[in-house]
């Protein structure tokens, strides 16, 4: 029987698997098949790792990712972060209990060891538990937000916007810092033994930041750490689930082997497009829509919609069928499991 | 910004345009450029020659603050701008509009329509629903915004003192959402669902959503809700 971690390697080296490799990003829907809460799911890595392997093993997806929350990486810095019961975690900077107040704040920011530092070395356990559990079997990936997406999340994503323009030095000081500190955390994630780790690099996208900002105020900082990632023989793999992302700067910057995305790239038209244009310069991951399917929908819904990315992106392999962001959180399971069986179903190797 | 160069901008621009001898229309289009390129100085200085020359300040605002402002939304739509240019530009606006509207007589502003606007309750992202509110207004929509984490009951409640025609909702999240059903309920609880359109969008919702919940529209990006709103205040004036 073909394990999904030998479905994966194939997939990510363009050779035909058994099946396409399914992998619906459960992360914190996870907690509901261990039968916790969210806001103890969020605090607990133990916790964490056990329901990502129970929800695995009921699932059947072919891998694990180690999201947890977009607060996790700005937690690190003493931002603080709030923890519903039943709903992800947040970074109280929405609410204006900012961590960076004023322009002046950001050179305020100290480096921080990522290892003692909160959150974080709950994920780097994490991604220990499941490499020592399930290692041999189902690849898992880590997770790592960007510096600047990082950054908003202790100062919100308008403020920062505005800040860049007039107070561009203080931003792009405050960016070194927390580029340094997320370096470490990317490799301290790699000395655990994943094979991969993701970094979501979602500014790289046209309702957001143009090219040119994203060029100066993420890819050229962000991309050491991808060279840190390739140096531990790990994989880069980028995530992006913004409108339009720039496949193109992306991939320029951070030589990806795989992309994990939602809405098609900025410079294409469709699901055919996109196979075409950057089917073979990355492995594409994706596209199952989260917002019009994979939540609303019903499991036959959910495989008729896989069926039709299989046809499109399957064939050549250098697929990976998942949702374009993380599991709902609050979808029905089933949906998840659907996934899997349209990939059984629809995604069967040798495809024409 | 220090007082001092504010005054010398405003020197620098007199000049400039004193020597010109601008015509209202040139003054319009002005001001309008300036929106579009996020100046703020240049739309408040813009603004204050509006009052010197009596020219009609809610035409200003139309013709060239909210003119510039709809440009900005569709080079938004088009990747032609991004977040700090759209910023930007919105500060210009407010900047222009803060220096006209004192000036204009209530009477003289047609209704459009009333958008209550929020993010829902346990969600407090909200930079798409500050973006649609900037864009609701340039397009002359009267917007109450009730901000991020709204509680259900407060939208309902303020659509009904304000009178407001729309309910406008989004949320990025999944867990969040249903809290946008929850608003639709209190609409038929109340008796007034007739009386209220609502319109969702965000990260986490869809069109299939909005149906499931039996929203009236959905916004896929935040120029399509400007559309949307329109479209729903036009089917409330026929009738409909």
């Amino acid at each position: 029987m073909v394990k999904p971690i030998e479905r994966v390697v194939a997939a990510l080296t363009y050779k035909d698997p058994d099946r396409v490799p399914a992998a619906p990003l459960v992360c914190g829907a996870s907690r509901r098949v261990y039968g916790v809460t969210y806001d103890v799911w969020s605090r607990d890595p133990v916790i964490a790792a056990k329901s990502l392997i129970a929800a695995q093993e009921l699932i059947g997806f072919d891998g694990f990712l180690t999201l947890v929350d977009l607060s996790v990486e700005p937690a690190a810095f003493g931002q603080k972060v709030l923890y519903p019961v039943e709903s992800t975690a947040l970074s109280a900077a929405f609410k204006g209990d900012m961590l960076i107040k004023s322009v002046d704040d950001y050179d305020k920011l100290e480096y921080v060891d990522p290892k003692k530092a909160d959150r974080m070395r709950d994920v780097i356990k994490i991604c220990e538990i499941l490499v020592q559990a399930k290692g041999k079997e189902v690849p898992t990936l880590g997770f790592v937000y960007g510096p600047a997406g990082t950054l908003s999340m202790m100062r919100t994503l308008e403020k920062l916007s505005l800040d860049l323009v007039k107070n561009k030095s203080a931003v792009l000081k405050g960016l070194k810092i927390v580029n340094d500190v997320l370096f470490d955390y990317a490799k301290a994630q790699c000395e655990t033994g994943v094979p991969g780790v993701v970094l979501d690099v979602l500014y790289a996208s046209k309702m957001i930041w143009s090219r040119k900002t994203y060029d100066e105020f993420e890819g050229q900082l962000c991309s050491k750490i991808a060279d840190e990632i390739r140096k531990h023989n790990a994989l880069v793999v980028l995530h992006n689930c913004g409108h339009g992302p720039f496949f193109d700067t992306m991939i320029s910057w951070y030589k990806p082997a795989a992309i994990s995305f939602h809405y098609v790239p900025d410079d294409c038209k469709d699901y055919a497009d996109t196979k075409e244009k950057y089917g073979k310069k990355t492995v594409l991951i994706g596209q199952a829509d989260n917002p019009k399917v994979i939540y609303p929908g019903t499991p036959e819904e959910v495989m008729n919609h896989c069926a039709e990315q299989i046809k499109v992106y399957g064939p050549g392999s250098g697929f990976i069928l998942a949702t374009g962001c993380e599991f709902p959180p609050n979808a029905s399971l089933l949906n998840a499991r659907a996934m899997i069986e349209a990939a059984e179903k629809y995604g069967k190797y040798p495809m024409a | 910004m220090h007082q001092g160069r504010i005054e010398e901008k405003f020197k620098k621009n007199n000049v400039i345009y004193n020597r010109k001898q601008m015509s209202q229309e040139e003054i319009l289009a002005e001001l309008a450029k300036a929106v579009i390129d996020g100046d703020v100085d240049k739309a408040k200085y813009l603004a204050h020659k509006v009052l010197e020359l009596k020219i009609d300040p809610y035409k200003a605002i139309m013709d060239g603050c909210a003119a510039g402002m709809r440009i900005v939304g569709e080079k938004y739509q088009n990747g032609e701008m991004f977040i700090p240019e759209l910023l930007y530009s919105a500060e210009a606006m407010y900047a222009a509009t803060d220096v006209l509207s004192p000036h204009i007589k209530a009477e003289k502003i047609p209704y459009s329509g009333k958008v209550v606007i929020g993010v829902v309750e346990g969600d407090i992202h909200d930079i798409g629903k500050n973006i649609l509110v900037t864009l609701l207004k340039a397009s002359g929509f009267e917007v109450v915004d009730l901000g991020r984490d709204v509680p259900t009951k407060d939208f309902v409640q303020k659509a009904k003192d304000e009178k407001a025609e729309i309910i406008a909702m989004s949320t990025l999240m999944t867990t969040t959402a249903p809290g946008m059903k929850k608003v639709i309920d209190v609409l038929y609880e109340e008796g007034i669902r007739d009386k209220v359109k609502t319109i969702i969008g965000g990260a986490a919702v869809s069109k299939e959503f909005a149906k499931a919940i039996g929203a009236d529209a959905y916004g896929e990006e935040v120029v399509d809700g400007v559309e949307m709103v329109k479209n729903l205040m036009s089917s409330i004036k026929r009738g409909g």
